[in-house]
């Protein structure tokens, strides 16, 4: 279990966090399900060491997909990816992985958005790390490629099962990919949802996982 | 018919449109003043311009303004990325720097020439070097620290989280982030260096430099001579912006080609 104690955060006057909670399955896929401005990439940057906050947060080594990929310009898809991974059989295999083999060479101008995002990705899971961070990844990304990267996601997590913190506010995002469901508003958890069914869930499955969660979000 | 007059193609034509109404005003100013040792006449000058070229003693005083902005320049620029680098890694040294950089911002160009021909034994090459550098350094700093400063956020935290070192997130992230906003800058930088340089020479009455004969031309009372070495002092400064502005291209690839 990775625990959260007594974690509080505020900007100025304005609190955001007061006394939270958390504990986090190891090897499970956590999502954190909120409004914009609950308070989500605070406590992914708290826990990265992005920020400094009060309580007791686990010292941890972390690999984090920020909203934006952040990759270095100046360097190639190779480049960024041997800034964090000194072996280049790993990193071949992971450029195999995320389909980017053919693309090693290119700079990260000469990349598509969805394609900038499989490096981010690729980055986070080279990286030796004791969780992910994920602040909303795909929310920038048309239906269609965000569920491409949703694939890609878990076809790469199923051969680590690594802890992985996500943060969103679409539902269906969290629906697909997450074994538990937090609902979280004003630096407080509403809901905690455990599903039940193993990830990725088809869609059928994602219909009433779904209905559940809006229920809970509406209410 | 407004699309027209701002096609980019016309950019050369209102350019030579700019330097005819230089012309003009020259010559309106000739016939004004009406005196030749005030305002040369262009005939005179373009003489005088062509006897500077045929002369080694013009080439030689050339060759040395140039060589001595160039030394000027990196050593303003090495000092500068030094001092950024440092400012960047230690918080402290930066606040340390702060009145450093300030004090020689405001140093007064004309006073500290007369105190650098002292110390230096009246050398008369070493101390237009030194005025220009004194200039071109906390400019070059202020121009770096600001590229610094304007480095994604984003990539500051990439470099937190995922433990990158130091040494390598400076060479490998930080400063090619800055590079191309601090290049694109260098040739504004060297043609003012050349800028200073002559301002210094003509102080330090440096004969192996332009500011040298424009001195010597002065106190001859040469006017159409000192109007060409200023004409080909501006010339120089347009060649030199020209070069190095294409420095800016070495970092071409980051921004716009595909290097497979």
């Amino acid at each position: 279990m990775i625990e959260i104690k007594n974690f509080s955060k505020s900007y100025g006057k304005i609190s955001v966090y007061n006394n939270f909670n958390l504990s986090l399955e190891e090897g499970k896929i956590t999502c954190l399900l909120g409004a914009s401005g609950s308070g989500k990439t605070t406590l992914l940057n708290a826990i990265a060491g992005i920020i400094k906050a009060e309580g007791e947060l686990p010292m941890l080594k972390c690999s984090y997909v920020f909203q934006s990929p952040q990759l270095v310009p100046s360097l190639t898809v190779r480049g960024n990816l041997s800034l964090i991974c000194d072996d280049d059989a790993k990193i071949d295999v992971m450029l195999e992985r995320v389909g980017l083999s053919d693309k090693s060479a290119r700079y990260p101008v000469n990349l598509s958005g969805g394609e900038a995002r499989r490096v981010a990705v690729a980055r986070a899971f080279l990286y030796e790390s004791d969780i992910l961070l994920m602040d909303e990844p795909f929310s920038s990304l048309d239906l269609k490629l965000k569920y491409r990267m949703l694939d890609l996601f878990f076809e790469i997590w199923r051969k680590d099962r690594r802890t992985v913190l996500m943060v969103t506010h679409d539902v269906d995002e969290a629906v697909a990919a997450a074994h538990r469901i937090l609902v979280l508003s004003d630096g407080k958890i509403l809901h905690d949802f455990t599903p039940g069914t193993e990830v990725p869930r088809d869609p059928s499955e994602c219909a009433s996982v779904r209905e559940k969660t809006v229920q809970l979000l509406l209410n | 018919m407004k699309k027209f007059f701002l096609s980019r193609k016309l950019n050369i034509v209102y350019s030579l449109i700019a330097v005819v109404l230089m012309w003009v005003v020259w010559i309106i100013a000739f016939y004004a003043v009406g005196n030749r040792l005030l305002v040369p006449s262009y005939t005179e000058t373009f003489k005088e311009m062509w006897l500077c070229f045929k002369s080694v003693e013009f080439w030689v005083a050339l060759g040395s303004t140039f060589l001595r902005t160039i030394i000027s320049f990196l050593i303003s620029f090495a000092l500068a990325g030094v001092c950024a680098a440092l400012a960047c890694l230690c918080v402290p040294l930066r606040a340390a720097l702060r009145p450093v950089v300030a004090f020689v911002r405001i140093l007064p160009t004309l006073a500290i020439i007369l105190l650098i021909l002292r110390w230096t034994e009246n050398n008369k090459n070493i101390a237009p070097v030194i005025v220009a550098v004194l200039v071109l350094f906390p400019m070059i700093y202020a121009q770096i620290m600001a590229a610094a400063d304007g480095v994604d956020g984003g990539l500051k935290d990439f470099v937190k989280v995922y433990g990158i070192k130091k040494h390598v997130a400076l060479f490998k992230i930080y400063l090619p982030a800055i590079c191309p906003n601090v290049l694109a800058q260098t040739g504004a930088n060297v043609s003012l260096g050349l800028k200073i340089m002559v301002s210094g020479e003509v102080l330090a009455f440096t004969l192996k430099g332009l500011g040298g004969l424009m001195q010597s031309a002065n106190i001859s009372a040469m006017i159409a001579r000192l109007a060409a070495l200023t004409l080909i002092a501006v010339a120089a400064g347009i060649i030199m912006d020209l070069m190095f502005s294409q420095l800016v291209r070495i970092t071409y690839k980051w921004n716009k080609r595909d290097a497979k």
